[in-house]
């Protein structure tokens, strides 16, 4: 070991503070609670949820799932998103493979309501602004996400900005679900559309945000 | 049987810097100490293996300390030590090689640039100032100490040389692109 080595290694270890190891479980959950719970209250605060969503989930079947696997979507989203800030050896593409799909197969089930909608179709609850409450809400749990990735250490900003934006913009759009109308066409355009841009947002401020390591 | 043996040191080192690592974020001085020792070793043995005699080396060896040091938060004592290691220390040399290579393109579009161009570049950032310059022959180191240095156009310099302006622009192409052919064997030595 050269002299500058080793008084390289005694200066970055002098003093050394402990610090705590960081856990994407517990994060991701602590960011999911947080999330929920945020586009809950301000979806309430700005409109009413419409009135039947407890019967809807007990009587469609078809529903319950759907919004089962919009949940199981933005698990595994922002997951993968603060796995993605962690060194890790394993492959961008078996990484971004599963949450993914996740969102494919979510996407999937409303295109399948096009032909066989899980509720009759209605304009009962319909939000005047949901296309941009859907977008304005998830800004707030996007930029949440985006400090804490930053904290760690991404590799990958575009991909973990990418996968934060699309988790932020999937609440508000799972949300909506139950608060505005049910119709597929108008939840494909104006909750998943809006919802799944913030993930082209989440790259580029991932890009620019992320990369400062 | 070799292999056996060997799987049994990569084991033991395996969770040898596990642990150190575990003690280091706890905040334990003298085991951080004992596994940046020895994880310097192992950058540098893997620095050599993949790109051989670096003159940029030890740079690479500290920047990569540095950017364990930095990352070490984000060690997880359930999971494998090497793949996390190994993924900060590949990145880390990719990026300083990166920035080496940067360097080279620079003066390399800098020896292709016209006149013009090359009057608004500030070349003194990118110069390794005397050093470099003490290998140019005189007439390139004029050309480009009273271009660069002193902010005279070629018109200007030719004037007071004495001599034409192609000439004042050909030997300022030259002394770049020796500059340019010495940042290469310096940055990236084979």
């Amino acid at each position: 070991m050269t002299v500058d080595r080793k008084q390289f290694i005694d200066e970055l270890t002098m003093d050394i503070a402990p610090v705590t190891s960081v856990d994407t479980r517990q994060s991701a959950l602590f960011w999911l609670g947080g999330a929920f719970t945020f586009v809950a209250i301000v979806a309430l605060l700005t409109g009413p949820y419409r009135t039947d969503i407890g019967h809807d989930l007990l009587f469609s079947i078809q529903f319950l799932v759907e919004s089962l696997v919009g949940l199981a979507s933005v698990i595994l989203l922002i997951y993968a998103a603060f796995e993605f800030a962690i060194p890790s050896s394993k492959s961008i593409t078996r990484r971004l493979f599963l949450p993914l799909l996740g969102v494919s197969i979510w996407v999937g089930f409303y295109l399948l309501g096009l032909v066989h909608p899980a509720l009759e179709p209605s304009m009962a609850g319909k939000r005047e602004f949901c296309y941009y409450e859907t977008f304005v809400f998830s800004l707030p749990l996007m930029l949440a996400g985006l400090f804490w990735a930053r904290k760690q250490w991404p590799l990958y900003p575009m991909s973990t900005g990418l996968l934060i934006g699309l988790a932020s913009g999937s609440v508000p759009a799972l949300i909506m679900q139950f608060a505005c109308m049910y119709d597929p066409q108008h939840i494909l355009t104006d909750h998943i559309l809006p919802g799944l841009s913030v993930g082209v947002v989440g790259a580029v401020l991932g890009f620019v945000m992320l990369r400062t390591r | 049987m070799i292999s056996s043996k060997q799987d049994a040191l990569w084991e033991k080192d395996e969770l040898r810097w596990s642990a150190l690592m575990k003690q280091s974020q706890a905040g334990d001085a003298s085991a951080y100490n004992q596994l940046l020792s020895e994880l310097g070793s192992v950058i540098e043995t893997y620095l050599r293996a993949n790109f051989g005699q670096l003159t940029v080396l030890e740079d690479c060896v500290q920047e990569s300390l540095m950017a364990l040091h930095r990352a070490r938060h984000t060690f997880d004592s359930k999971r494998a030590f090497r793949p996390w290691f190994f993924t900060i220390i590949h990145h880390k040399t990719i990026d300083v090689l990166r920035r080496g290579e940067t360097i080279n393109r620079q003066i390399s579009s800098l020896a292709e640039l016209d006149h013009n161009d090359i009057d608004q570049v500030d070349l003194d950032r990118m110069i390794d100032g005397e050093r470099l310059m003490g290998n140019l022959s005189q007439d390139q180191r004029e050309a480009i100490t009273l271009t660069k240095y002193h902010g005279m156009t070629t018109n200007e310099a030719a004037q007071l040389l004495g001599i034409k302006e192609s000439a004042v622009k050909a030997r300022l192409r030259r002394g770049l692109k020796t500059l340019q052919k010495q940042w290469k064997q310096e940055w990236v030595e084979s």
